[in-house]
């Protein structure tokens, strides 16, 4: 039978960015690897160049908690190493290690959330990657040549200050794709309310980088003219730390810490075996911890403005921020408590990684009091401890959720609650002695006369850095293991995951307007069905 | 509209796929959103710096530095028109005028290099070096600004180039807008410079 129709508009026929990234990748060995656009290579890349950041950090942090064993003299180091030492160890414990994992999993992970065929802009974020390889590369160079903050060589200072603008700009880039791709590249119903906390968690996180990073950008450049043309108006390679200082203390600090929440919301109603509970409220406490989060506006705290650590709008956030981390605990809470718990690695590490989030801010509210006098103590190291140490432990927690989905089986889960205990025990006592000491007056960045306790403080502080080095090891181990084992079954969900990267095929899903975000998976599933 | 006659065993075409919002004009947005915030920073701390050297009683500009108002001024005008210019290839495409899109946009880059060129000039008569604090700093905001000038009129020429290949029209104008809305953020930028070092010195 014969009918008359009016043809629909036709697909457009141009390739997508992704078809062509993933045409083009087509080669395989190293020309592939160069090559390749997509996602999930381009974040492998990523968490694999930050683990091995993450090993040379751990190591330093090893020799400088070794070194402070017996704080009055130096022992291993010089005073002017032990100060590049640690400066390094900062560096890259955020620029070249947090910063970038949360990268890697965001951009395996949220296209798939969001029911994106790819991340946004596929080429940029792999110009991203590479950008961070060699910048970070030459970042770690310049340490080695004498070069850095405290570095003797100008060249070697200048070299550093290049290289961190670099790592900066590619970490600006990844930022931008990443963020748009869950603003702009949402499957169709997939509303922001209805997004998953994982990819909104990104969203937030990555807007709150782009912005300060871009100022941290904008700073590098004139400390690089002032240097490379030797005139030191902005202080000499003695005041770079200080003048970096902002990035790795509270409140910028917390914002390297914004994915953790994210995951933690994805995770439990999985091992609740429940629906999340209050999705909304906890949207509005990771959207609250970002914005609170933003620390650009004290760039000049350490240098032209010493005085604004006692104005009330630093005091205020300082202890405002703790709010939506409490809120987020009552949403994870709360999901627990009306589901039917079960335990594995993923729930653990989610909820040690949460309440390390928890000790720090509370740390970083109590560091606000001015009469403590603990600014530039012991204690900013305690507060960056815990949130790196709640990065860490959700990345690795991370890896062990989402791992199925790379090697179609998971990691072995004994291995993984051993994992995330040490790490839970490590990152607690490797940071909280650091706020004892600095409630001492331990000033940071130096050694000298310490008054009693201390050193044994310092005892406790590095043998949870040993715990904490034992649980990557583990890990390491596991993820070796997993890689050497061939196995004929396919498990690719383990865990019976809620959100749409568990789906068959998360690009095919439309969410209806009366299907709740988190059913997404089922009714991709009642569609192929 | 097209008619066409199908049977059982013609398939029709597929459907469209759903309608995406604007990815390339979200990217631009948030990238100027890192731009600015570089140059919210260097600003505030030229401000806070003069701030600091005004109230100790010295002189914020080294002898023998002038800053003329006019010269920025005929950078700020121009750059103001360019804004105007960018808007009408944003018209133009919308309209799918193409001849006038292309002049639009060539005219936005004109208007962009003379900028470049003026400032350059504006570099020889000013007196700075780079050798003191102030110029220092008037070289890196500016400098970073050019180079923010610059990479728009490579950010316009290539979706000009992309307009001529066919790839933007009044259907789809978001690689013209995105273009067009990082211009006038440059813009913008230049007149928070302006205001700042042209104008208050």
């Amino acid at each position: 039978m014969a009918m008359t129709e009016t043809r629909p508009e036709a697909a457009p026929e141009r390739a997508t960015p992704h078809d062509r990234a993933v045409d083009e990748s087509a080669a395989g060995g190293l020309a592939g690897i160069l090559g390749t656009g997509r996602h999930g290579a381009i974040g492998r890349l990523w968490i694999g160049t930050s683990l091995v950041f993450l090993v040379l950090t751990g190591v330093l942090g090893g020799i400088l908690g070794a070194e402070r064993l017996k704080p009055d003299t130096y022992n291993i180091l010089n005073q002017d190493n032990y100060a590049q030492a640690l400066s390094l160890h900062g560096v890259g414990a955020v620029f070249l290690f947090a910063v970038p994992i949360l990268i890697g999993l965001a951009t395996i992970v949220v296209p798939s959330q969001v029911g994106a065929e790819s991340v946004a802009f596929p080429r940029a974020a792999a110009a991203a990657f590479w950008t961070y390889l060699i910048g970070g590369g030459m970042v770690v160079v310049s340490y080695l040549i004498n070069g850095g903050p405290f570095g003797g060589n100008d060249k070697g200072v200048d070299l550093f200050l290049a290289s961190l603008g670099m790592v900066v700009v590619a970490l600006v880039l990844a930022s931008v794709c990443l963020a748009t791709t869950v603003l702009g590249l949402r499957t169709t119903g997939m509303s922001l309310a209805r997004v998953p906390l994982f990819a909104w968690s990104v969203l937030t996180a990555a807007t709150i980088w782009i912005a300060s990073f871009g100022l941290l950008f904008g700073l590098l450049v004139l400390l690089y003219v002032d240097h490379r043309y030797r005139l030191f108006a902005f202080g000499s390679s003695n005041d770079i730390d200080r003048w970096l200082r902002w990035t790795m203390t509270p409140p910028q600090v917390f914002a390297y810490a914004i994915p953790v929440l994210g995951f933690a919301g994805d995770v439990v109603p999985v091992f609740g075996r429940t629906r999340a509970r209050r999705h909304g409220l906890a949207l509005a406490a990771i959207g609250a911890f970002a914005g609170l989060s933003f620390g650009a506006w004290t760039y000049l705290g350490n240098n032209d403005n010493p005085r604004l650590y006692q104005q009330f709008l630093f005091v205020a956030s300082a202890f405002a921020i703790v709010l939506p981390v409490l809120l987020f605990l009552a949403f994870f809470a709360g999901t627990l408590m009306h589901g039917r718990p079960r335990v594995g690695s993923p729930l653990l590490f989610a909820t040690a990684a949460v309440l390390m989030v928890l000790a720090g801010v509370i740390t970083g509210a109590i560091r606000s009091v001015h009469s403590l006098a603990l600014i530039d103590t012991t204690t900013d190291a305690s507060i960056s401890h815990y949130v790196l140490g709640a990065v860490a432990i959700t990345a690795i927690g991370a890896i062990h959720y989402w791992w199925p989905q790379v090697l179609t089986r998971p990691l072995k889960e004994a291995l993984g609650l051993v994992t995330a205990l040490l790490l839970l025990v490590g990152v607690l006592a490797l940071a909280l002695p650091d706020l004892i000491s600095g409630l001492l007056y331990e000033r940071r960045g130096s050694l000298g006369a310490v008054r009693g306790g201390v050193e044994a403080l310092n005892a406790v502080s590095f043998v949870g850095g040993i715990l904490v080095a034992l649980a990557v090891v583990i890990f390491i181990v596991n993820l070796a293991a997993s890689l050497a084992t061939r196995s004929d079954e396919d498990i690719t969900d383990p865990w019976d995951g809620q959100t749409l990267e568990w789906a068959a095929d998360p690009v095919a899903v439309t969410i209806g307007s009366a299907t709740p975000v988190l059913d997404a998976k089922e009714a991709s599933e009642g569609a192929m069905a | 509209m097209t008619l066409v006659i199908a049977d059982d065993s013609i398939g029709l075409p597929p459907p469209p796929p759903p309608a995406r919002p604007r990815v390339l004009l979200i990217g631009t947005g948030f990238a100027l959103a890192g731009i600015v915030l570089a140059f919210a920073g260097l600003i505030g701390l030229y401000l806070g710096r003069r701030a600091a050297a005004l109230e100790a009683n010295r002189p914020w500009l080294p002898k023998g530095v002038t800053i003329d108002l006019t010269p920025g001024n005929v950078a700020m005008v121009g750059l103001a028109i360019s804004a105007v210019v960018v808007q009408w290839a944003v018209y133009s495409i919308s309209n799918d005028d193409r001849p006038r899109t292309y002049l639009a946009l060539g005219l936005t880059v004109l208007l962009g290099g003379a900028y470049i060129n003026g400032m350059a000039f504006n570099y020889t008569q000013m007196g700075i070096t780079v050798h003191d604090p102030v110029g220092l700093l008037i070289f890196a905001i500016t400098g970073m600004h050019l180079a923010m000038a610059g990479a728009g009129m490579i950010f316009l020429g290539l979706m000009a180039f992309r307009a001529l290949g066919g790839q933007y029209s009044g259907r789809d104008r978001e690689g013209i807008v995105a273009a067009a809305m990082y211009w006038d953020v440059t813009v913008l930028v230049f007149a928070a410079i302006w205001f700042t070092i042209f104008v208050t010195k």
